[in-house]
């Protein structure tokens, strides 16, 4: 490895900052400012990495995200892989390494691919290593090519922020067009953001020596970049990326790095843009020809952004290939400094003291040495070199523009590129972007596309005076898609991520893949970590050529986000492990946790306590003992999360007898009734208790996880189907914490509380409702119960509800009262035969399979689902009812879902388990389930089959405790 | 990290009296100015009283008046007396029922952004406007208020959002699920 690849002088690093890191284990030196590619190829190291499949040696291609190289794993500091060298900024002490190499990209055993290429053309998994089975090969396959990969345990965990924001104008790319269209609308006085992928703003005047009114253009940059920052509602954004252009100018973009805080990793914003200026420039193409992958290829304008950003010069004796004047430009520049050997110039027509001819095929097995170019009479000529820099012409970037749907994609025959057409006002393509690669014509089109944004904004057009530009003419040569050298070895790359050759473009169209969206997934072109920025065009070309279609009649593969990789734990912010959704608590959440509840979900983002575990207890055995507690004492538990639902006014009657099946008209003042509501299509949606208050007030319960859906429901009837009721609906979920009371020893409890009201059997029987002060504190108690037991749900204020939980807990103590947790409860509800929403109402079932076809009003013409439910029972009456289980190993708890089919068969299911316990008062397994025909078919035995076992269970009625409910109306 | 990120600071205000109405507008308006309570003049809007008592009006057919925590009982009664029988109007005593946070700083906007889709800034533009949206996944009212920007959120997303707050501003927080641990695993047959 040598050194002396850094000029002198020159660039935007910070010679005062030096930096040492490793790469595969060698040490090297930057500067703060440099990547990790610049850095490498101000060291002199070439090969970075070995290729995707065929572990060819790669080196530096580009300069930021279009380049095709090999990626970089950084092991130290924040272990990450995968990395682009040309964006990812080298760290002082950073360690970094080659990806799927050994022991090093420069000596790599995996190389021995190569001898296998035959082997391996396009779409070979389709083909080979298909007996015994694809799959046995797969994982070799997979351990040689591919990407890195990191520990779980050591990968770093970078922090991120999400940000909304909204704005006038977003402005994507900070050249020359970009700049320009910025400091017009900010001078206008809109909203303004401007975001660039590179820590300088100024594009490609950074790279070409260009004067702007006589001056360096960095002059004219830093002035205009002052003054945006220097004005409150302009954003300049660097080292960012909009990699999304999504529908209504919804835009995301990354931040990496933010300047303006410590300790933040990246921020992932989601823009909402009145305008978008796409100024994101242009993607110079690579050119076919024999071996155009050897490490020391690069594109021109990769090397005129090391010249100018970074004061490298990656070769001492270069051949520029030029089919466009920006690398004839790099060439006098190269020259000026000695490191030009040679200008190949590929457009007949030019007049400069170039070579005119092709290059035909590169030399050099670890990286170019040489390259033999064809003149235009047909004559090879073989020129040593260390750098061949490579200009194929330029690809506008319209991937945002195609991704916004905003755009029209066509070829442009005079551009020799695809271009995107805006046909919304809202859309501007600028610049390069928009095939105006001279900089006067950027600045221009900058400037037109601001005044008409800051027109249709309603605001003055600013004035801005443009610079006038040093550069010439810019003109673009045909393009060139193959090779005309007939191929006797090497290979002719035009997808250099995943190593796809024009061969491998022959044979996909030879094999009839002849659509190009065909071709590119047969041959993965275009899917690397690059996304085909660099090559996907040349493919297109390919491919017209080898079908002798047009390019227009090709067309495009489709363009969708991200444009550049985007971490996930970037996009993915705070919102992520537990935080991913919000949970709920119920103001009795501190106590369950300081006293040992296992909290988790229980439906609708509410975090629930599932069981208090004690010292040596597995969840079932904790499950158990409370459920033995409410069985033989007493037992209490957050009911809080049941949904509840205010309804006021004349109409409530109508609506209620209109929601449930049964009626509620006649549900006198005081007293509460249990109801089932049905969909639109007869199936049950919910159940729950209603309370009636006084004539025109009415609390609604719901299930837990249903509650939202409830409310939809409700207010979809009142909304769409009776708009003429008189009700008002107020969702009171939280404004009542719910202590529950249950057991034997329930009404013990509730004297020890103090009521000032009479809280006899006889005045306070089931479903009931009374208000009052329990303990002191304002209360309102219900009648109902879900565990089979005598059951008080004690109401009070959320601020109150750790005050009453207490008192309660402190006046239950005597009677050995004892928290208890969902697991509990669901064991306690399936002894009792309860329904449960998830469990026996799956969304198949109507009230009528559920034992319940006795609550169906026959009196009232009509409720909700009503029709839906008679047809379909009309059409097939034959249906899967509640039954209860009896596994004949009383041992035997089978998981929900277990299929019931006639005799343990595989096929042919009758019904399945929906709940399955151990009954703490059988002392053996009990299920709920439905089977079809269930209730005819008491006494039979019908069989679970779970996996491979088949277990017997004899059927029986879908009640195990408490069968005349006697104890819980006691 | 102990100091934030963003310079704000995050309060829980606290326990007011809260009342929520839902029913028409023109019988919300004859409820309110039957109780003596502010009528907002506009939907999305808020009108105070130098008592307190203050209505905010956060969507077609709701109202929500609060008052100092002492007054629950007589802003209560007061607002159950206006509504005349058999008027589909729904009172509510929500006290507790919601969580108020009152964020201050010149980094609200920055920690609320993380957040909050809408457009944050345009609280700042009128006096007493609501915004009545969702913020990480929560609905919520964002208020302007003298002492900050106050955010209301039902008092089950307490915690969480506590914690999004915090995170948002880069201030440590104690309101994780700490033990929330996934469900049992799925019961395997026996025997």
């Amino acid at each position: 490895m040598s050194s002396g690849w850094r000029l002198p002088a020159g660039g935007l690093i910070d010679r005062n900052r030096p930096l040492q890191f490793k790469f595969d284990g060698t040490s090297c030196h930057a500067f703060v400012g440099d990547t990790v590619a610049s850095a490498l190829l101000a060291n002199g190291v070439r090969i970075v990495g070995r290729s995707f499949k065929l572990h060819r040696p790669r080196g530096i291609v580009g300069a930021g995200f279009e380049d095709s190289g090999p990626l970089i794993e950084r092991r130290s500091p924040r272990q990450m892989t995968n990395l682009q060298p040309t964006t990812t900024p080298v760290e002082d002490g950073g360690i970094y390494r080659s990806v799927n190499t050994w022991p090093s990209a420069a000596l790599d055993i995996g190389s021995v691919a190569q001898a296998f290429a035959p082997l391996l053309p396009a779409g070979f998994y389709y083909k080979t290593f298909m007996r015994p089975s694809w799959h046995v090969f797969e994982p070799f396959v997979r351990a040689a090519a591919g990407l890195g990969k990191t520990s779980p345990e050591g990968a770093w965990q970078p922090t991120s922020e999400s940000r909304f924001a909204h704005t006038d104008v977003l402005i994507a790319g900070a050249g020359p067009a970009g700049l320009v269209a910025a400091l017009a609308c900010a001078r206008a006085g809109v909203r303004t953001m401007l975001v660039d992928d590179s820590p300088w703003p100024g594009g490609r005047l950074l790279d070409d020596d260009l004067k702007l009114d006589s001056r360096p253009a960095a002059e004219w940059i830093a002035t205009v970049v002052a003054e945006l920052k220097s004005l409150p509602h302009v954003r300049v954004f660097a080292r960012s990326s909009v990699w999304g252009f999504h529908e209504h100018n919804s835009l995301t973009v990354v931040e990496r790095g933010p300047m303006d805080v410590v300790g933040l990793d990246y921020r992932h914003w989601k823009i909402r843009a009145k305008h978008v200026v796409v100024a994101a420039g242009a993607i110079e193409r690579s050119l076919p020809f024999v071996d155009n992958d050897r490490p020391g290829i690069m594109q021109a304008s990769a090397v005129a952004s090391y010249l100018g950003r970074y004061g490298v010069v990656p070769g001492r004796r270069v051949v520029v290939v030029a089919n466009t004047d920006s690398a004839v430009t790099l060439a006098c520049r190269l020259k000026a400094i000695g490191a030009l050997t040679a200008l190949v110039d590929t457009r007949a027509t030019t007049a400069n003291d170039a070579l005119h001819g092709a290059v035909v095929a590169a030399h050099g097995a670890r990286g170019i040495s040489a390259v033999t170019i064809r003149d235009q009479d047909g004559r090879d000529r073989r020129v040593e070199c260390d750098l061949l820099a490579v200009s194929g012409g330029w690809s506008p970037a319209i991937h945002l523009a195609s991704q916004s749907r905003k755009a029209r994609t066509t070829y442009d025959d005079d551009l020799a590129a695809f271009k995107a057409r805006s046909h919304s006002e809202t859309l501007h393509l600028v610049g390069a972007a928009n095939g105006a690669y001279a900089t006067a014509a950027c600045f221009a089109e900058g400037l037109a596309a601001a005044q008409a944004a800051c027109r249709a904004l309603g605001r003055p057009a600013a004035d801005v005076t443009l610079p006038m530009s040093s550069e010439e003419a810019v003109s673009v040569g045909r393009p060139i898609w193959s090779t005309s050298v007939p191929l006797r070895r090497g290979k002719v790359f035009v997808d250099l991520s995943n190593d796809v050759t024009t061969a491998d473009l022959g044979l996909a169209v030879r094999e009839g893949f002849d659509s190009i969206e065909l071709v590119k997934r047969y041959t993965t072109a275009g899917m690397g970590v690059d996304q085909g920025k660099i090559g996907n065009t040349s493919v297109i070309g390919a491919v017209a050529g080898l079908r002798g279609m047009p390019l227009a009649d090709i067309g495009t593969t489709t363009f969708r986000p991200p444009f550049v990789p985007v971490e996930f734990a970037a996009i993915a912010g705070t919102r992520r492990g537990p935080c991913l959704y919000p949970w709920r608590h119920t103001p009795l959440a501190d106590w369950h946790m300081a006293n040992g509840a296992v909290m988790y979900e229980a439906g609708l983002r509410w975090q629930r306590p599932g069981y208090y575990l004690r010292a040596g207890e597995t969840w079932q055995q904790a499950a158990q003992r409370e459920a033995r507690t409410v069985r033989d004492q007493v037992g209490v538990y957050d009911g809080t999360p049941l949904g509840k639902f205010l309804l006021a006014g004349r109409g409530v009657t109508a609506l209620l007898d209109l929601l449930y099946v049964n009626d509620f008209a006649n549900l006198r003042v005081g007293r509460g009734r249990y109801g089932i509501m049905l969909t639109d299509d007869g199936l049950i949606l919910d159940d729950g208790v209603t309370f009636r208050f006084d004539d025109n007030t009415w609390l609604l319960h719901s299930s837990t996880g249903a509650a939202d859906r409830v409310h939809q429901h409700i207010e979809m009837v009142l909304n769409v189907h009776r708009p003429d009721l008189d009700v008002a609906l107020v969702p009171v979920t939280s404004a009542w914490a719910n202590a529950t009371v249950c057991g034997p020893r329930a009404r013990d409890v509730l004297a020890a509380l103090q009521p000032d009201f009479d809280a006899s059997a006889q005045a306070l029987p089931f479903m009931t409702t009374r208000e009052g002060h329990l303990a002191g504190l304002p209360a309102r108690v219900f009648r109902v119960s879900w565990t089979g037991e005598l059951s008080f749900e004690i109401n009070t204020a959320p601020h109150q509800a750790q005050e009453m939980w207490s008192r309660i807990l402190a006046a239950g103590a005597p009677f050995g009262i004892a928290p208890i947790g969902s697991e509990a409860n669901h064991i306690l509800r399936v002894e009792a035969g309860y329904i449960s929403t998830g469990h026996e109402v799956d969304g198949t079932a109507d009230v009528i399979d559920l034992g319940m076809g006795g609550m169906v009003s026959k009196t009232k013409p009509d409720f909700f689902g009503k029709r839906s439910m008679e047809l379909r029972r009309s059409v097939d009456p034959v249906r899967a009812e509640l039954v209860g289980l009896l596994p004949d190993d009383p041992g035997a708890v089978l998981p929900e879902g277990a299929p019931l089919t006639p005799g343990g068969a595989r096929a042919d299911q009758e019904g399945f388990v929906s709940a399955c316990v151990l009954s703490p008062a059988l002392g053996r397994a009990i299920a709920l389930g439905l089977l079809r025909n269930g209730r005819a078919r008491e006494g039979e035995t019908v069989h679970a089959r779970v996996y491979d076992r088949i277990v017997p269970m004899k059927v029986g009625a879908p009640i195990f405790h408490d069968a005349d409910r006697k104890r819980v109306k006691s | 990290m102990t100091s934030p990120r963003y310079p704000v600071t995050i309060v829980r205000a606290l326990l007011t009296a809260r009342f929520e109405l839902v029913g028409d507008r023109s019988a919300l308006i004859a409820a309110l100015t039957a109780a003596g309570l502010p009528v907002p003049a506009t939907p999305l809007s808020a009108a105070s009283r130098a008592d307190g008592r203050r209505t905010a009006w956060c969507g077609p057919r709701r109202m929500i008046v609060t008052a100092d925590i002492a007054e629950r009982a007589r802003v209560g009664t007061a607002l159950h007396a206006a509504v005349p029988i058999g008027m589909a109007v729904a009172v509510a005593d929500i006290t507790g029922a919601t969580a108020t946070f009152v964020l201050d700083g010149s980094g609200v906007e920055a920690v609320l952004a993380q957040g909050f889709a809408h457009d944050v800034s345009l609280l700042s533009a009128t006096a007493n406007r609501l915004i009545v949206t969702d913020g990480w996944g929560v609905a919520a009212i964002l208020e302007r208020l003298a002492g900050g920007t106050a955010i209301t959120v039902d008092a089950s997303f307490v915690d969480y959002f506590e914690h999004m707050l915090r995170t948002a501003a880069g201030l440590p927080t104690a309101s994780m699920p700490g033990v929330m641990r996934a469900p049992p695993p799925p019961i395997r047959i026996t025997g």
